[in-house]
């Protein structure tokens, strides 16, 4: 019989009556904060198949995302972004890219399946206040594959 | 790049509120029809992005799960009072105008999904009014339990109604929970918080169903990880926050 | 990992320093006022309440503390009461004069840039039956003396106008302000007069004038009757003294209505065994403070106004949020475009400077400081913008450390920013 590994699941909202570290946010916020990966510094060289935007300055936060779709296997090879807002939003989004460029790529289909709580796990959470910035990344994300769809004359999912 | 201040607004259409019905206290239901032209379609579970078209809310969008169904006349939201665009919507008379946007979200069941598990907390029942309403409308053969919970049966939007619906509907079951209350009420099944084993007690066996998760974060969250620890995969799972 | 890693931390030279420029938010406490403290927090235990010699001796130290606080603010000793923090010395102001004075009038005028436990407090009171006018600021911080003007009433019997704001640092006149009420007041009474056989003073009539200095102390005067007060709120956190303790002004012509019951402590208006080592902190603090006022405000003056000259000239797309010259002088408040408050703060700790910002990162629904909005300051401005006060420790050192590193900083994250100028 096969013993099944209790996988234990890092990552959760943090509440701040239970005590956690003490910065404000968890190693690996931190650290996609202080080096955010696949920053895009400068959009008018890069060859790009889909853009997406999601968020307003006016509230705090906005997300600009940049794909690349590898054209045989219809997955996400490249993904840059800029954001203005938090940390949280920083962290999330450079997260978010680093997801969904890992392992060759993810499917189309399975990118725009991606849900918030996915990307809070990968992050050791985020403060319940920040949740909508795991939301606006995939927003943006959402677009930017879209974006791409429409381009190339296909249905968006 | 350009910053349009108007994002969201784009494809909007302007709508007026022709009923307002109260379902609890702090939550009422809006029907909206189209000042032109007919409701846009939808699917059962999404949401629209709704703004006024002064300055009352401070130019804010903010989204809601559609109550309704497309067979119905109108266009239905259901909104609990928490802050100054929810009063706002409160306080819409009937005859007033607000602008609707087009339907968003993947909140929505996919062809074929046979076994389906609702987890609803709070006014998170709303897309799933929508959806279950739907489903029975449509006699479909699929088999869904709704875990709804809330805490005071005071609190539960629809309670009649869905219960209504799992009268006539025998593949439907509702499994109520009130977290702050006890009734010996016949339509209340559990009073504790929504977790793996009271899924395990009425569901048996987690594994080849089609989840849905909508209601607060710590909510959705929780369950969420409920599911992944009792194995249950992650592409199975389909998660709603309201925030 | 595709990709590349995009450090945002800059290899500087290795002279990183500690530089602590948050002190409107708090301060340290100074060892002159920490060393009078410290036989009241280990051998000088007693009770004041008590009968007995130790409780007697702590009962002198208030009562000393209590005559050298009323000598600063130019009031007697029984005018003043000491509280828990200045939001507590606000609360006990708001509420008390509202609850004493409620079958007078129930009209109640506060700015919209007051500290929130001004705010919070009147609009707890609005829910008890009480109306109350928030006045409008110009794009300077500055009260609109007119609206207040038309804002007065026969029902009006509380005003209560910050003497300094915390966030854009901006001085209102105060003395102007009271003016207006005591016109106004002369007004009443003459219609009263009229009518009524009993012709009062100005003093003792309505509305009260209540001002939050909490930011004002150790920079400009306290003297109530220059300014005009019936009631002023202070707190030790802000003057180098203790933190959880205040104090509250009461003009002995008004009365109010206590918060805390259960003790006869503080003329029976703060219930609770009294903290003689905080207390005695915190007047040691203002004395302090008070004394070395003329001397800090101009060596802080020049720090200041020697940082925004440079950092206005270094930094593109920045600007200088209040009045300029009616500012406290050590307040520092900026907004860079393109970039958001939090991640500007938290950059800026790890070169070791502690600021704050008035983005909404603490609100429960998102909004920036109500401050910066009353001002009329753009939403996104708001969000970024970045708080700086200096204190007592700050050297010109320290002020040429952050204009080295907070330029980089802003570029830094400009260029990672999705809004680009």
């Amino acid at each position: 019989m096969k013993k099944k590994k209790n996988k234990k699941i890092k990552g959760d909202v943090i509440d701040v009556r239970k005590g956690e570290e003490s910065w404000l946010y968890s190693k690996i916020v931190k650290d996609h904060f202080f080096n955010p990966r696949n920053v895009l510094l400068d959009e008018r060289n890069y060859q790009y198949d889909g853009k997406g935007i999601a968020g307003n300055p006016l509230c705090g936060d906005m997300m600009a995302l940049w794909i690349k779709v590898d054209p045989k296997t219809q997955k996400t090879k490249d993904c840059k972004w800029r954001t203005y807002g938090c940390a949280s939003a920083i962290a999330a989004t450079s997260m978010l890219s680093v997801m969904v460029t890992e392992k060759g790529g993810m499917p189309l289909k399975k990118a725009l399946n991606l849900k918030a709580q996915q990307i809070i796990e990968r992050l050791g959470g985020l403060p319940e206040l920040k949740f909508h910035c795991s939301v606006l990344g995939l927003s943006a994300l959402k677009e930017a594959i879209n974006d791409y769809l429409k381009k190339q004359g296909k249905a968006k999912f | 790049m350009t910053i349009s201040k108007n994002r969201g607004k784009q494809n909007s259409n302007t709508f007026v509120l022709k009923q307002k019905i109260k379902e609890t206290p702090g939550v009422i239901t809006l029907k909206f029809l189209p000042v032109k032209g007919a409701i846009f379609s939808f699917r059962p579970g999404q949401f629209i992005l709704v703004s006024f078209l002064d300055d009352r809310a401070n130019g804010k969008i903010r989204a809601y799960s559609i109550s309704s169904i497309p067979q119905e006349k109108f266009l239905a939201i259901t909104v609990k009072k928490i802050g100054i665009f929810s009063s706002a919507l409160h306080n819409l008379k009937i005859g007033e105008k607000i602008k609707i946007g087009p339907p968003q979200g993947n909140f929505f069941l996919k062809d074929p999904m046979k076994n389906l598990v609702f987890l609803a907390g709070g006014i998170g029942i709303a897309p799933f009014f929508s959806i279950i309403k739907n489903l029975y409308h449509q006699k479909s053969a699929a088999k869904v339990a709704l875990f709804y919970s809330n805490r005071t049966k005071k609190e539960t939007v629809f309670f009649k109604e869905l219960n209504k619906i799992a009268k006539k509907w025998p593949s439907f079951k509702v499994i109520n929970l009130l977290t702050r209350e006890r009734l010996k009420n016949k339509g209340i099944q559990e009073h504790c918080r929504l977790n793996g084993k009271i899924l395990k007690k009425y569901l048996r066996n987690l594994k080849n169903k089609n989840y849905f998760i909508c209601g607060p974060i710590e909510f959705v969250n929780d369950l969420w990880k409920e599911l992944k620890k009792n194995g249950v995969k992650e592409k199975l799972i389909k998660t709603e926050v309201f925030y | 990992m595709t990709g590349v890693k995009y450090r945002l931390k800059l290899v500087i030279d290795k002279t990183m320093r500690q530089v602590y420029l948050d002190y409107a938010a708090t301060t340290y406490i100074d060892p002159r006022v920490l060393q009078k403290m410290r036989s009241y927090l280990t051998t000088a235990f007693g009770n004041a309440s008590s009968l007995y010699s130790l409780g007697r001796q702590a009962k002198t130290a208030i009562e000393k503390a209590r005559q050298d606080v009323a000598k600063i603010l130019g009031a007697s000793s029984r005018e003043i009461i000491f509280t828990g923090s200045g939001t507590e010395s606000a609360n006990l102001a708001i509420s008390g004069i509202a609850k004493a004075y409620k079958d007078k009038g129930n009209h109640i005028i506060v700015s919209k840039i007051e500290h929130k436990a001004v705010l919070e407090s009147a609009k707890k009171l609005e829910k008890d039956g009480f109306r109350v006018t928030y006045l409008n600021v110009d794009s300077q911080g500055i009260i609109k003396l007119n609206e207040l003007k038309k804002a007065l009433d026969r029902k009006t019997i509380l005003v209560s106008i910050m003497y300094a704001n915390n966030e854009i640092g901006t001085i209102q006149p105060i003395s102007k302000i009271a003016e207006i009420i005591s016109n106004f007041r002369e007004q009443s009474a003459k219609r009263k007069e009229q009518g009524v056989r009993n012709s009062r003073s100005a003093i003792g009539d309505l509305p009260v004038l209540h001002t939050d200095a909490c930011q004002a102390a150790g920079v400009l005067t306290l003297k109530v009757n220059k300014l005009g007060v019936d009631l002023l709120t202070l707190n030790g956190s802000k003057i180098y003294g203790p933190k959880a303790v205040g104090c509250l002004y009461v003009n002995k012509n008004y009365k109010i209505e206590p918060l805390i019951v259960g003790g006869s402590q503080e003329m029976g208006l703060r219930a609770g065994t009294e903290n003689q080592a905080l207390i005695v902190g915190f007047s040691e603090a203002l004395k302090l403070a008070d004394r070395l006022r003329d001397k800090e405000s101009q060596r802080l003056r020049n720090l200041r106004n020697y940082f925004i000259k440079k950092i206005l000239k270094l930094v593109p797309h920045c600007q200088l949020n209040g009045q300029p010259q009616k500012r406290l002088p050590n307040n520092i408040n900026l907004s860079f475009n393109g970039i958001e408050g939090e991640s500007l703060v938290l950059k800026l700790d790890q070169y070791g400077i502690s600021s704050s910002t008035g983005s909404a990162c603490t609100s429960t629904d998102l909004t920036p400081s109500h401050v910066l909005l009353a001002l009329g300051v753009s939403e996104d401005l708001a969000h970024g913008s970045l708080r700086l006060t200096l204190g007592r420790k700050t050297t010109k050192r320290d002020l040429d450390y952050v204009l080295k590193i907070l330029p980089k900083v802003v570029e830094n994250l400009r260029k990672i920013s999705a809004i680009q100028l």
